[in-house]
């Protein structure tokens, strides 16, 4: 697949030599969430393509995973940009409803930047979003009216429309000692066998988040585990995964948790409570309320190990248990998928799949969605966004990706992020 | 604020003035913007002793007991129904009662026609604490009195969910609010089938929206704090 990606981007690059890439068209500052953002990439990748266009500058060699790019596409002979810039959902959520006066903004690229595979430290175009791509509703998310106590008064995302659903999931690193489960699922006719290690329940996630670790055989039920530990991993408050999971599980999106922090020192890996950090203006508050900023960053811990019992060195009060210590974080399930280390968790004992979101049994989700400036959106803008919108909502269950669902394949619906699930069938 | 005159609502506060036989306090209720501005007062009797009620929650058990002026349950966080004695308005608070629902003056809710017992009740509304005050009419279909909708946890007793934030604070208010301009949105009387499903919906979707913002053991704490048991 990498291999794939990689030959797209190279194909890409040659067609982008001789693509002029300044322009006189319309720019469209766009923003996506990273946890969709293959998606969003391949409809925006579509949307181009399809109206004489392009990929003409990104910064990372594998395609979705980029911070920035500029995508061209051309209407009445005149080439217009999409620059685009990859952040966290409340990030996005954030400037798309931040008032005109105090306005939060992202560093793009500009609109001469040059063509092909470029360093991220050339985005230097400070601009708010004009449309974005987020995976949690304003509704849930810190940035809706005054609540977030940064001195801004939000307003309301315009034209907030769900594209598409987006499953998330719980996941376990490298060494977890739970035996696999070969789960076959069948999505629109097409069989998946999805992979498990064991299962965690929402109550044991609030446990596990509230205490910041918790004895393996809290979750597991095995006798044998109550000496080995368990340490709770997790986003910062940026992530719409992070406020997705925190509302589905009865955690509370404002409860503040107990989240580690993985340091490798001199070979040994080493838990800090992590450190109380400002993120989109809003302090952490506590030890370890804070976390990574991205799923991927995340889910790539999850190739380590922790040194068993007295070996692992921990921060603050907390006493080491004398066994093996492993991690339990969360992803969205299609970043997760395939990524080497990562182990799944069924979620109150059903499996994250496509087909188990769309028939309601499976409630870690939410909808993605884009939404477009109240301040800065443009015709072109919405143009772009209305255009985006209709190319995710026709991709199908296997073109959203492994977890994710296309809406119309639903038989069930939820009023707001981790609501109640009820069928429309 | 410009007031739509409505010649229905006009008609039902007319015929509710002349059942209770009392006259009512009209008062801007303003909680919701911080203030509360009182443009009238004349309650024939105001609550300045404890008040017998009873209250039936979402689990369908009445919960009879005394409402007490001094009260931090939701009583005095939320307009309530009081039976009163006959032909007298009680009020929550010594400052008179309140009684409003888009910036009009409401008339006393009407049991409906297959319930019994007169209609003699009024709303009544404690102090302003400073906290979510809910600015409507909770629809009773039971009996006068007897209230069998769900009061959202965002107006429960913030003390127990210990020290709260600006923020935290900020967002039950934004939650509140948003309950009720949902319920004052559907412009239904506050007698009727609609207006009783207009507020189940908005109390449904508060409540999700508290659980989620602030976990289940906050919302389970701010329901029991709601309950008012004697």
């Amino acid at each position: 697949m990498k291999f794939k990606k990689n030959l797209l981007i190279g194909t890409l690059a040659a067609l982008s030599l001789g693509v002029a890439h300044a322009t006189t068209g319309s720019v469209t500052y766009f923003s996506g969430a990273t946890s969709f953002q293959a998606t969003t990439d391949a409809a925006l990748l579509q949307y181009a393509t399809n109206n004489g266009g392009n990929l003409v500058t990104w910064d990372n060699a594998t395609f979705g995973k980029e911070t920035n790019a500029i995508y061209t596409y051309v209407t009445g002979g005149v080439t217009n940009q999409i620059i685009v810039h990859w952040a966290g959902s409340e990030n996005i959520i954030q400037a798309l409803a931040a008032p005109s006066n105090n306005p939060v903004k992202f560093n793009y690229y500009g609109t001469n930047a040059p063509a092909g595979l470029v360093s991220v430290t050339n985005a230097t175009n400070s601009q708010s979003p004009q449309a974005a791509l987020y995976d949690n509703a304003q509704g849930t998310s810190f940035f809706n009216g005054n609540s977030a106590g940064d001195g801004r008064t939000y307003g309301s995302i315009q034209n907030d429309t769900p594209v598409a659903v987006e499953g998330y999931v719980w996941i376990a690193n490298t060494n977890w000692p739970v035996a696999a489960t070969t789960n076959a699922t069948v999505t629109a006719g097409v069989s998946t066998n999805v992979i498990t290690y064991g299962n965690i329940t929402s109550a044991q996630v609030r446990e596990l988040f509230s205490a910041g670790a918790v004895p393996l055989a809290y979750i597991t039920g095995n006798a044998g585990d109550t000496t080995n530990a368990v340490f709770a991993f997790g986003r910062n408050i940026d992530g719409g995964t992070r406020t997705v999971w925190f509302n589905e599980t009865g955690l509370g999106v404002q409860t503040p948790v107990v989240q580690y922090q993985l340091v490798v020192t001199n070979g040994l890996n080493k838990l800090n409570l992590y450190p109380i950090e400002t993120i989109d203006g809003i302090s952490s508050g506590t030890l370890g309320n804070s976390g990574y900023s991205s799923d991927g960053t995340l889910r790539g811990l999850f190739t380590n190990a922790l040194a068993s019992g007295p070996g692992i060195d921990l921060s603050g009060s907390f006493v080491g248990y004398a066994g093996n210590n492993y991690f339990i974080g969360y992803s969205s399930t299609h970043n997760a998928t395939g990524s080497a280390g990562v182990k799944f968790l069924t979620y109150n004992g059903v499996v994250p799949s496509s087909a188990n979101v769309e028939n309601g049994t499976y409630s870690g989700w939410a909808f993605a969605r884009v939404g477009e400036s109240a301040t800065a959106s443009t015709t072109a803008s919405h143009g772009v966004a209305t255009s985006v919108e209709s190319i995710i909502q026709s991709f199908t269950d296997a073109q959203l990706g492994a977890g994710n669902a296309k809406i119309s394949n639903l038989q069930v619906n939820r009023d707001s992020d981790g609501g109640n699930i009820y069928p429309i069938y | 604020m410009k007031i739509p005159f409505n010649p229905w609502i006009a008609s039902v506060m007319l015929i509710a003035l002349l059942i209770v036989g009392g006259s009512f306090v009209l008062t801007w209720n303003e909680a919701v913007l911080g203030t509360k501005k009182e443009v009238g007062k004349s309650s024939s009797e105001s609550l300045t002793a404890d008040q017998h009620g009873v209250v039936s929650q979402n689990d369908g058990v009445k919960h009879e007991g005394v409402i007490s002026k001094n009260s931090r349950s939701f009583c005095d966080l939320v307009n309530v129904v009081i039976p009163s004695s006959a032909g007298k308005s009680v009020s929550g608070n010594s400052e008179g009662a309140v009684l409003f629902s888009r910036g009009v003056p409401e008339a006393t809710p009407k049991a409906p026609s297959n319930t019994t017992g007169s209609n003699s009740s009024t709303v009544v509304q404690a102090v302003n604490t400073g906290l979510p005050s809910l600015a409507i009419i909770p629809p009773q279909h039971v009996a006068p009195g007897v209230f069998v909708a769900n009061i959202p946890a965002a107006f429960g007793d913030q003390s127990s969910m210990g020290d709260l934030s600006e923020s935290q604070k900020e967002k039950i208010s934004q939650i509140a609010n948003d309950f009720t301009t949902a319920v004052q949105s559907s412009q239904a009387a506050p007698d009727s089938p609609e207006y009783k499903q207009a507020w189940d919906t908005a109390a449904y979707r508060a409540d999700e929206a508290f659980r989620g913002q602030f976990g289940i053991p906050a919302f389970n704490a701010m329901q029991m704090a709601r309950v008012y048991h004697p």
